[in-house]
């Protein structure tokens, strides 16, 4: 629950160097781009023009479908609202993401609080 | 075909393999019984006649069908068996004789429940994945493991005894033991009901999953995470299936473990409390009841069987190569494990049901037939699921694990036969997900070998729609740019050391402080009271004391042979118990 039990590299705000010598030739050729300096700010505006671009992706392809056809096939009426399962995803992630605070708070017990829990018996499993 | 081949239950198969394999000291040959054995056990499956009772027998006037394969059984079974083919490669890399022969036994003997056609020898396999999975829990060797092994065993137990119990009820009241669609009222059914409930994770009756599942070893979390749980939805899906409850039990079931998801720290865990939010799915499906609904049941447990092993078994290579599946130790290890990484990817997608992915076409069945039968509360519910699992299976396990900030560990990518295994079920996600560009291919195979194929609604089903991409677009990219947001504003709760707490604090600490209380005034009372009945008293307890208290015989750890015996004496205890209370 308090700050010691948080290991150093979860308060290191990018001010230590990354070791990347170990670094696979895969892995950089896969994944390396995850690593740039920018990737936070571009990942952030992509994904939002993305959201944008899908929401109002929603009232064009409407449009053009012929008269009397209906692209959307809705069930109830609540989900025939425009870019309905948009905002549904993204007030749900919001409210579950923002949740872990409070109970996190409420719910949060130190490691050893069932005094079984992390006690080692006999040899440790992973060598 | 040999009337007699033709006649063995394909679980026979393995169980058998797994006797073999507990007397065979050499690893190797060992192992090769591990692949041989699922593959045989197809073979015999695809060439079983269906809707025939292959096996039966008459005891104690009961009649008992051993062996009978339908479009329902089928698809379960060969989920089953495939994920046994798969978790056999997994399992190359260690030498384990016991592992290897429980972990044999315990798939087995789901696969041979799936195939029962009456309460009894349901029970018998039943019981039988309970004793045997157990053990895949205390070989961790840890004192947590064993405990929570213990904890899981007695309600599986309980679970057993409840399915004979409520089955002797309903043939006392209908002289009929067939496994059959059954309606809540009876008692015996009730008692059924829950006994399929405690296995499927109902509210409440779910503790057992989270508690066990991440304590058990590396592969044998994998093999636990594909079967008693998919056993228990196929033994709802034939008994209980158009039960109204269950839409909402399978709803809630839905939304809860999202939010213990979100504050956990091991990621194994989190990983148990997707597995239990995916059930809910199912359980949803069944109470709908619908020849769609079933086949969306059907088709997301096939679906999720690959997709959860495959992440299963991304986190037990992590585990494996670091020691540790918690959160706040780890991150950044793409740099040394990007295989890994990438199959990991593949499972998120999968089971947040991404296009192209096997969710999305196993899902949107499930999702059309709540909305088309007008239960609008649980869909939206299970839509708020949705977005919950993206953030903790679709997000958080990858981003945690695999990149976030750099832990500094540089672990070696995980062993060959690991990532073969990965990359086989990674197929398996992307093949059954592809779009049918002809006749039989991508989700089209996957619709065909539904339970109820020729359903018209399931055969004019196309989940490649454009409203379908688009609306699961919109909700997976805005709750993904919610996740960028969040981070952006810092309000993504950090990752903490810590236990969540769960209902299963009741017995662990309530329960367990009331034994200890009740311990205490025993030892007072126990002796004066036994000076009264000549001492008898003090050295029943002192003989309980020695086995059960935390320096006794039992809880020493590490003992198999007492935890053997202790496994069944609680189970011969529960079949005395059931057999003779009448």
């Amino acid at each position: 629950m308090s700050d010691h039990a948080t290991p150093p590299h979860l308060s290191d705000h990018g001010e230590h160097a990354v070791d990347e010598s170990q670094t696979t030739p895969a892995a950089r050729a896969l994944f390396g781009w995850t690593t740039k300096p920018w990737i936070g700010k571009a990942v952030f505006w992509g994904l939002l023009a993305v959201s944008v671009f899908l929401i109002a992706l929603e009232p064009i392809i409407e449009m053009m479908t012929p008269e009397g056809e209906h692209f959307r096939h809705a069930y109830f009426s609540i989900d025939g609202t425009t870019g309905f399962n948009g905002l549904w995803g993204f007030g749900a992630f919001t409210l579950v993401v923002l949740a872990g605070w409070p109970l996190g708070r409420l719910l949060r017990r130190s490691e050893d609080y069932y005094d079984d829990e992390e006690e080692p018996a006999g040899t440790e499993p992973h060598p | 075909m040999n009337g007699l081949i033709a006649s063995i239950n394909p679980g026979l198969v393995l169980i058998l393999a797994g006797m073999i394999a507990a007397v065979t000291p050499i690893q190797r040959a060992r192992q090769l019984l591990a692949l041989i054995a699922p593959v045989i056990a197809i073979v015999l499956l695809l060439l079983a006649q269906r809707e025939t009772d292959l096996a039966t027998m008459s005891m104690m006037g009961f009649d008992m069908v051993f062996y009978r394969v339908d479009s329902l059984s089928f698809i379960f079974g060969l989920a089953f068996l495939i994920a046994a083919f798969i978790n056999a490669i997994y399992a190359l890399h260690q030498d384990s004789p016991l592992e290897d022969s429980m972990g044999l036994a315990y798939m087995g003997a789901a696969v041979a429940a799936a195939f029962c056609g009456d309460f009894i020898s349901l029970f018998v396999f039943w019981e039988l994945t309970a004793v045997t999975s157990v053990f895949l829990i205390f070989q961790s060797g840890t004192r947590a493991a064993y405990k929570a092994g213990m904890r899981y065993l007695g309600l599986h137990v309980l679970s057993g005894v409840l399915l004979l119990f409520g089955a002797m009820q309903i043939y006392f009241d209908t002289g009929d033991m067939s496994i059959r669609a059954l309606e809540l009222g009876n008692p015996g059914v009730l008692l059924v009901f829950l006994a399929f409930g405690i296995k499927a994770g109902f509210p409440f009756l779910h503790t057992w999953l989270a508690d066990a599942y991440p304590k058990a070893t590396v592969v044998g979390t994998v093999i636990l995470s594909a079967f008693t749980t998919k056993l228990a939805i196929y033994a709802l899906a034939r008994t209980f299936a158009g039960e109204t409850s269950l839409v909402w039990i399978g709803a809630i079931m839905t939304v809860y473990p999202v939010f213990f998801a979100v504050v956990e720290n091991d990621l194994r865990k989190v990983l148990s409390f997707s597995l239990n939010n995916q059930l809910g799915f199912m359980v949803c499906a069944i109470g709908i009841g619908t020849p769609l609904a079933l086949n969306g049941a059907a088709a997301h447990a096939f679906c999720h069987i690959m997709y959860k092993s495959l992440l299963f078994m991304s986190m037990g290579a992590v585990l494996y190569r670091t020691g540790t599946a918690k959160a706040t130790e780890l991150g950044g290890l793409f740099r040394t494990m990007p295989w890994t990484t990438v199959f990991c990817l593949i499972g998120a997608a999968s089971i947040s049901a991404f296009p192209l992915f096997s969710g999305f076409v196993s899902k949107s069945l499930t999702m059309s037939a709540v909305a088309g039968a007008g239960f609008l509360i649980p869909w939206l519910m299970l839509l708020f699921a949705s977005a919950g699992v993206l953030e903790h299976s679709g997000i958080k396990i990858p981003y945690f694990a695999f990149f976030s900030h750099d832990s500094g560990k540089r672990p070696k990518e995980a062993p060959f036969n690991m990532l073969v295994a990965m990359g086989l079920a990674a197929f398996i996600c992307v093949a059954v997900g592809l779009p049918a560009f002809f006749p039989g291919f991508g989700f089209n195979w996957l619709y065909s070998i539904l339970p109820f194929a020729s359903d018209p609604y399931t055969m004019r089903y196309e989940p490649y729609t454009g409203d379908h991409i688009l609306t699961q677009m919109q909700l997976l990219m805005l709750a993904v740019f919610a996740f960028a947001l969040l981070q952006r504003l810092g309000a993504y709760p950090p990752e903490k050391r810590g236990i969540i707490l769960d209902t299963d604090i009741l017995y662990r600490k309530v329960g367990y402080g009331f034994a200890v209380w009740a311990g205490k005034v025993w030892s007072k009372v126990g002796p004066a009271l036994a000076g009264v009945v000549g001492g008898m008293g003090s050295r029943t307890f002192s003989r309980l004391e020695a086995a059960f208290s935390p320096r006794g015989t039992l809880a020493s750890g590490g003992l198999y042979n007492s935890m053997a015996v202790w496994t069944v004496v609680l189970l011969g205890l529960a079949l005395l118990v059931a057999f003779f209370i009448r």
